[in-house]
């Protein structure tokens, strides 16, 4: 099977196919990767910032709060899920030398455009309100679009052979994803949440991921950035080690399923 | 270095979760010498497809070893490996990039194949567009430009028009010429015989037979006509029952009852029948047939116009073939008699007397045909 520096070289072409397949052909073209993110951060802030009026924190709007995290989340969930059935549906690759880990990469990466619009917002925000957030604090969403893609790539290397040797595992995926959508303070701030909910919060990875996504717009945070930063970057090696491990382990047996 | 490939003691089991472990190759060693071309036949779920897969390091084998010299290009599924979003162009350099040919070389190799592929327009549209065939064209075309020293083929030739099948048959002896170690699986044994000087049966995952590529291959149709004779309708008899077919027996020239005759010696059907009651005219007929079924020859006294009398008794009806040109093979007769306007059957047996031919010929087919070849020189060079 060709070698990481070999299989990259192709990694731009089909970025690049994969963006055009899901955006030519519409009207809108590739407006829709802001559009639709948008629509759904208006139909939340909609929901619980106006209806349900449940949801109010300090700082930065409550759209601005949900498009920071939404943005990011719906990124690694679209490129999770559709590691999901990544082998099924692509048959084809039990009896070709396209090396899985090209397709999960392009998957991660051609679900990214969500997370740029994301951080579009954030640094428009910024702008907009005169943060005066450190080095670190700009850095930091870079940052976590990078971890994030790490996480990503690791565990989509995972969820693809699990997913095909353990059927049910497919579903039960989407009830994790979704559970772990109301378990991030992606539609809330963290501030609301009180007692021994707030330190669960802090076990949770994408909690600290979002720090970073949202330092320039929130200077408070419960935790100082650089646990975030360690956090966060712990998570996207351990998801990189568990996913070179089924890389090796469970690839194999998965394709043979096909 | 000896061989381009080596296989020793290669076993494959897919398990399936809730299922019996099924095993695709049993014990499966052999070795391709460099610049040499490997037949590789057997019937669906022989194991043909695993052991290429096995060749080519898609899927691992669950006991022994397998070895490749060099990269080797494969053509394995239609389709397999390309991008449907991409065009047949892109797929191509997409193709030799992960076969680790620099950028410049994988443009070159699309031109290449895009010329060789004579896909049109259609090369520089998304593959997701192309026909079967149209795909064969690009992965043929690929493969076989990305100047690898081993390139395996798994029966998808047969998807392609006649035209680009001769070109793809044209291109694998250039390719044999060029000392590329071809493998090919695929169920045109003519093609193979053209192509390959080895050959390896494969009948439920293990080696059936392996040897010169003639040899396998004639034990190979002998055991697909056996099958399809096993398989094909039971002979039979019938009739109203006006005539009793007492005893059939196929003899030589003189008379003496045979198993086995030679291609081009006198094959004699001796039938002895009773009528039951006064017949008239009644139409008599031999017919040949080889166990797959092909009917080969079936001459009767209504076509010959002979033999129109009254009968009423016992009598044996002869039907010599002097010289019969049938092949190698195994055939059996059948005997028929019929109303003078053969409209009914007194009396039939199908295909009940069975009997083989033999021949040194090598000539393939059903029958040897009186020919000669010339040449003769119409005009110079251009």
């Amino acid at each position: 099977m060709p070698s990481l520096p070999t299989w990259s070289r192709s990694l731009g072409p089909l970025v690049l196919a994969d963006l055009r397949r899901r955006y030519a052909g519409s009207v809108l073209g590739g407006l829709w990767a802001v559009l639709a993110p948008l629509l759904e951060v208006a139909a939340y802030a909609l929901v619980f910032g106006w209806i349900l009026e449940t949801v109010r924190g300090p700082g930065m709007p409550y759209t601005v709060l949900i498009a920071s995290g939404l943005f990011p989340w719906m990124w690694f969930r679209e490129a999770i899920e559709g590691c999901s059935t990544l082998l099924p549906d692509n048959r084809w690759l039990r009896r070709s030398r396209v090396p899985a880990e090209l397709l999960v990469l392009r998957l991660v990466l051609s679900s990214s455009v969500r997370a740029l619009v994301g951080l579009l917002v954030v640094f428009g925000y910024a702008a907009v309100s005169g943060s005066r957030t450190s080095i670190e604090g700009w850095l930091s969403p870079f940052a976590a679009l990078f971890l994030q893609a790490v996480t990503a790539y690791g565990l989509g290397l995972l969820v693809a052979p699990v997913a095909t040797l353990v059927p049910d595992s497919r579903p039960s995926l989407v009830s994790i994803l979704t559970l772990l959508t109301f378990a991030s303070p992606i539609l809330y701030p963290e501030s609301i949440v009180a007692g021994p909910l707030q330190s669960l919060l802090l076990w949770n990875p994408f909690t600290h991921l979002l720090h970073l996504y949202r330092s320039p717009i929130e200077p408070v945070a419960l935790t100082s950035l650089s646990l975030s930063w360690a956090v966060a970057t712990g998570a996207a090696a351990a998801s990189l080690a568990a996913g070179m491990a089924a890389r090796r382990r469970l690839w194999w047996r998965a394709r043979d399923l096909l | 270095m000896s061989t381009a490939i080596e296989v020793v003691s290669v076993s494959k089991v897919f398990g399936m979760p809730g299922a019996t472990a099924v095993a695709a190759l049993d014990d499966v060693s052999f070795d391709v010498a460099p610049g040499s071309a490997l037949a590789v036949v057997g019937e669906n779920g022989s194991g043909k497809s695993t052991l290429l897969d096995v060749l080519l390091g898609m899927t691992r084998p669950s006991s022994g070893s397998v070895r490749v010299e060099g990269e080797a290009a494969a053509l394995l599924e239609l389709g397999a490996g390309f991008f449907h979003e991409l065009t047949g162009r892109q797929n191509a350099v997409q193709q030799a990039l992960l076969a680790g040919a620099s950028s410049a070389s994988a443009q070159a190799l699309a031109r290449q194949a895009a010329e060789f592929a004579e896909l049109g327009d259609f090369f520089d549209r998304p593959v997701r567009s192309y026909s079967a065939g149209m795909l064969m064209r690009l992965g043929f075309a690929i493969a076989s430009n990305l100047q690898a020293p081993v390139v395996v083929i798994d029966e998808v030739l047969a998807v392609g028009d006649g035209y680009f099948q001769r070109k793809c048959i044209e291109r694998l002896l250039e390719m044999r010429r060029a000392r590329v170690t071809l493998v090919i699986a695929a169920h045109d044994l003519h093609a193979l015989r053209s192509l390959c000087d080895r050959a390896l049966w494969l009948q439920h995952g293990r080696v059936a037979a392996l040897g010169a590529v003639d040899d396998v291959l004639a034990s190979y149709e002998e055991h697909l006509r056996r099958r399809s004779a096993a398989t094909s309708a039971p002979p039979l008899s019938g009739g109203t029952g006006e005539v009793l077919i007492r005893r059939v027996r196929l003899t030589d020239r003189d008379g003496v009852e045979q198993s086995e005759f030679r291609s081009g010696e006198t094959l004699r059907v001796e039938v002895e029948f009773e009528t039951l009651r006064p017949l008239d005219s009644p139409v008599m007929g031999i017919a040949l047939f080889r166990d797959d079924g092909v009917y080969c020859y079936g001459p009767n006294t209504l076509f010959d116009g002979r033999l129109a009398e009254s009968y009423d008794g016992r009598y044996i009806l002869t039907a010599e073939f002097e010289e019969l040109p049938l092949l190698a093979g195994r055939y059996q007769a059948s005997v028929s008699f019929y109303d003078k306007d053969h409209v009914y059957a007194y009396a039939w047996h199908h295909r009940l007397y069975p009997f083989s031919m033999r021949t040194e010929r090598k000539d393939h087919g059903l029958v040897w045909l009186r020919h000669r070849f010339e040449v003769r020189r119409v005009g110079d060079p251009r």
